[in-house]
């Protein structure tokens, strides 16, 4: 992916506006809220898309790895480690696990490697809810300090972070090798890469993010009913349909989905409550089938309309 | 030891139970290398069809079976002829494999939330007179739900096996699965065929939500469970290998029921999941290194 | 009986047939030969409806087949034994010929249909409750052939039959298919490497080369032109005997 002068400055346009405006404009606490939820998101789509965007590979025990970053960096927290290396040391716990189930999974072919990765990941759901059974919550001191602005710096820094380790990733050898085993993992071995390897590392990578954004959601929540809830395979699906629908395999594609997730959630919340993943459902299907790069393919495709409208014109 | 042997008998029924439930998925992954993910949730939906006949009409579920057949069979075939046949067209299987995954991924959340709002995300079951009662059978008891249900599972599975073994069209689905251009040189018209048996499959997911709403109880999203199960039956009778599966299902009943009684109950699901782990590892061809399709 | 007029077949975007026209008369053997890679069975295969032309028509006994798909071309009576055979292989000999009888005509005569092939083919009978997967190539072969024939065809395409199998087999399979094609009349298509084998039992042929056809004619004449199928396909000719 190059980028074009054009590119860089809208880029920077967008990302001075998040940084500048929250300082200017006072968004108010729920709009905060849900723009840290917007980079956690981000962080977690992206994180999925390394490995089943641009790797191949399904994995459907994503929860896994953002429930082991929310809890030990909870735990961490707690016990008095600065929220910022308890956030890194959740990453990494995360990336521990990812060695844990990457071990015995990631032999396994496309089918059973998404059925091994959903059972481990419900296997550890229950263990938790077993150890900890009880709600979890912090000591009233850490409410009393409570700044909504570090949390929000914090998710956006880890999703720019994200992006750029995402954008870096593709465009090295290593990326390479990434989208070889995605396309044919057969003839990828047989040009010398090893595979497991590949997608090894691309697994750790995930989970490590993956872990930091359990880490920037357990930096804004002070009060957990039932931790295991963040091991349920919700949060798995859900940065799962934003990378399908807004284009799985690009860099921009689980940005924008993200977005559209976040926003279509608070506009169907009021309308359907619950079911509003209905409509998520709903749009899924056709997009896999029809436009398999997502929105981002829709937005290539009305560029390319644009574009050839703007030429006949100009003739 | 009356613990123990009333532990057997209990999972010989809930192994019944696994073994049917995980027919329908077994179906679609061995003649279309399909992944269903959404199978628990027809599971789950032919709970609810049935407990609605219950509710409503005050029909007895077992009795239910062949309407939540008819019904789900319609369903099956909707979801082939909108979601998956466009599958096909793509050009290799594991592309095909993904996007099944993703599909019924879908699928999962447009059902799942319309169940919700028909039927509310409250947990039912079906409370009849024989709910709750036991029989005894050779010094031990044995629940009715769970002995019908491992009824319907062994005539379900012998069904399956003659249709898929002795009947025509059986031999049809079998040819398309070994070799689906061969198939279509032989006169047999491939797509129906995989239309006709996606609707079987996700019947035979019905039948196992009448059982379970019977024997346990339904909610709107609680077809992951029973999906989780599915899939460490699925690959314990080892892919493709449709006559292994309710003998796998129920290798897997004892094997829980064992465990949980060592174990403890909270940790149930927990012994489904390491006993898949532990196959995953050392016999990924699952248990039963039959040969690959129902013959 | 079967007329092709200007068709042209592609693989995604690669050319495999050009403006290809031919014909085929009822009750005659027709022979594609043609050095590998040259397009003969991709002709097969887009007769038999496997393979969709991009133009061009196929016409069989007035009705046309180019668009339908390859289970209704089986009904209107073409029966193919594909290239490698792609027997069933977990399925049994009795039920591998019992799935060849899949189209509703066939399937009314299935058993005496059955007979028959085994009167043709009598190792099949012996082997009836074996797995096709289990049976040596010239079994395999013979099978292949039964399964074709079950469909009660009115032109047979058989695409590369002699490969890998030994001479005497080869030679018994060419005695049954001139049988059948003259005491049933069955029009016979056959796709062969072997060039000497295909004059040998063909009325007439094609010679296709780079996805065009170059020479057709009565295959006496081609026979005994051995300019022509040096220039064509590189080889020097040794008459089949017998």
């Amino acid at each position: 992916m190059r980028f074009r002068p054009g590119s860089v400055s809208i880029l920077a346009v967008i990302a001075a506006s998040f940084i500048v405006l929250p300082l200017i404009v006072d968004f108010g606490s729920s709009t905060m809220n849900i723009l840290i939820l917007l980079f956690v998101y981000i962080i977690l789509s992206q994180s999925w898309n390394l490995m089943g965007g641009y790797t191949g590979q399904i994995n459907l025990g994503f929860a896994a790895f953002f429930g082991c970053g929310v809890l030990i960096t909870h735990l961490l927290w707690k016990s008095g480690f600065p929220i910022y290396l308890a956030i890194v040391v959740g990453g990494l716990s995360a990336a521990l696990l990812a060695v844990v189930i990457g071990l015995p999974t990631l032999h396994l072919r496309g089918a059973y490697f998404a059925i091994g990765t959903i059972a481990l990941a419900e296997a550890l759901r229950i263990v938790i809810g077993n150890i900890f059974p009880s709600s979890l919550s912090l000591p009233g001191s850490y409410a009393s300090n409570f700044n909504v602005f570090p949390r929000y710096y914090l998710g956006f820094g880890i999703a720019v972070l994200t992006l750029v380790t995402v954008y870096l990733l593709i465009q090295s050898k290593f990326g390479l090798a990434m989208v070889c085993v995605r396309d044919d993992e057969e003839a990828a071995q047989v040009t010398g890469i090893n595979t497991f390897k590949t997608k090894f590392i691309a697994l750790l990578i995930s989970a490590f993010l993956a872990g930091l954004a359990g880490g920037v959601y357990a930096f804004n929540r002070f009060y957990f009913h039932h931790i295991s809830a963040v091991f349920e395979p919700i949060w798995t699906f859900e940065p799962l349909m934003a990378v399908v629908i807004g284009g799985s395999g690009t860099l921009i594609g689980p940005v924008i989905g993200s977005i559209f997730l976040v926003v279509l959630s608070e506009v169907f919340v009021q309308i359907l409550g619950e079911a509003h993943l209905i409509i998520f459902g709903i749009l899924l299907i056709p997009v896999v089938l029809y436009s398999p790069s997502g929105l981002v393919g829709w937005m290539d495709w009305l560029k390319k309309v644009i574009g050839g409208l703007t030429r006949n014109n100009e003739r | 030891m009356e613990m123990f042997t009333q532990t057997i008998a209990y999972g010989i029924l809930v192994g019944a139970m696994y073994g049917l439930l995980t027919l329908g998925l077994g179906l679609l992954m061995g003649v279309m290398k399909f992944l269903n993910v959404a199978h628990g949730t027809f599971i789950v939906l032919g709970g609810y069809v049935s407990y609605w006949l219950f509710t409503r009409y005050g029909l007895n579920p077992y009795l239910s079976i062949p309407l939540v057949i008819a019904v789900m069979f319609l369903v099956g075939l909707v979801v082939y002829k909108v979601t998956l046949s466009p599958l096909l067209k793509l050009p290799s299987v594991g592309n095909r494999l993904n996007s099944s995954m993703l599909i019924t991924f879908g699928i999962i959340y447009v059902v799942d939330n319309l169940m919700t709002i028909f039927w509310k995300p409250d947990v039912r079951s079906i409370v009849a007179p024989f709910t709750g009662r036991s029989m005894e059978l050779f010094g031990t008891k044995f629940s009715i739900t769970g002995l019908c249900g491992f009824a319907v599972a062994i005539v379900v599975a012998v069904a399956l096996y003659f249709v898929l073994g002795r009947t025509q069209f059986g031999k049809h689905v079998r040819a398309a699965t070994q070799d689906a251009e061969a198939a279509s040189l032989c006169g047999i018209n491939v797509h129906r065929t995989y239309l006709i048996s996606s609707g079987i499959a996700i019947a035979l997911a019905g039948v196992a939500g009448v059982i379970i709403v019977s024997s346990y109880s339904i909610s709107p999203n609680g077809g992951l469970r029973w999906l989780l199960v599915a899939f460490v039956v699925m690959i314990l009778a080892g892919e493709g290998n449709i006559n292994a599966i309710v003998p796998a299902g129920l290798i897997l009943g004892l094997l829980e029921a064992v465990g949980v009684f060592i174990i403890g109950a909270p940790y149930r699901q927990v012994v489904a999941l390491v006993i898949f782990i532990v196959i995953l590892i050392f016999r990924p061809q699952g248990l039963f290194r039959k040969r690959r399709l129902a013959t | 009986m079967l007329e092709v007029s200007n068709l042209n077949a592609f693989y995604g975007d690669i050319q495999a047939l050009w403006n290809i026209c031919l014909r085929i008369h009822e009750g005659e053997i027709v022979t594609f030969v043609g050095s590998n890679g040259a397009g003969k069975s991709t002709i097969m295969k887009t007769i038999a409806g496997l393979v969709k032309p991009k133009d061009g028509t196929i016409l069989f006994e007035g009705i046309r087949l180019d668009q339908l798909p390859a289970h209704k071309i089986v009904d209107l009576g073409i029966s193919m034994v594909p290239e490698g055979r792609r027997l069933f292989p977990e399925m049994t000999v009795l039920e591998n010929l019992e799935v060849g009888a899949s189209t509703k005509a066939a399937s009314r005569i299935r058993v005496s249909n059955i007979n028959w092939t085994y009167e043709l083919f009598p190792i099949l009978k012996e082997r009836s409750k074996q797995v096709a997967g289990t049976l040596s190539g010239g079994e395999q072969q013979m099978l292949a052939i039964g399964r074709a024939l079950m469909a009660q065809p009115k032109l047979l395409l058989i695409d590369e039959m002699s490969l890998g199998l030994s001479p005497i087999v080869v030679d018994h399979i060419l005695q049954v298919i001139q049988d059948v094609n003259r005491s049933k009349k069955l029009t016979i298509a056959l796709v062969e490497q072997d060039v000497g084998l295909a004059l040998s039992i063909a009325d007439r042929g094609y010679i296709i080369e780079h996805g065009r056809i170059v020479v057709e004619g009565d295959t006496k004449l081609l026979q005994g032109d051995g300019r022509l199928m040096e220039a064509y396909l590189g080889v020097s000719l040794k008459k089949k005997t017998g």
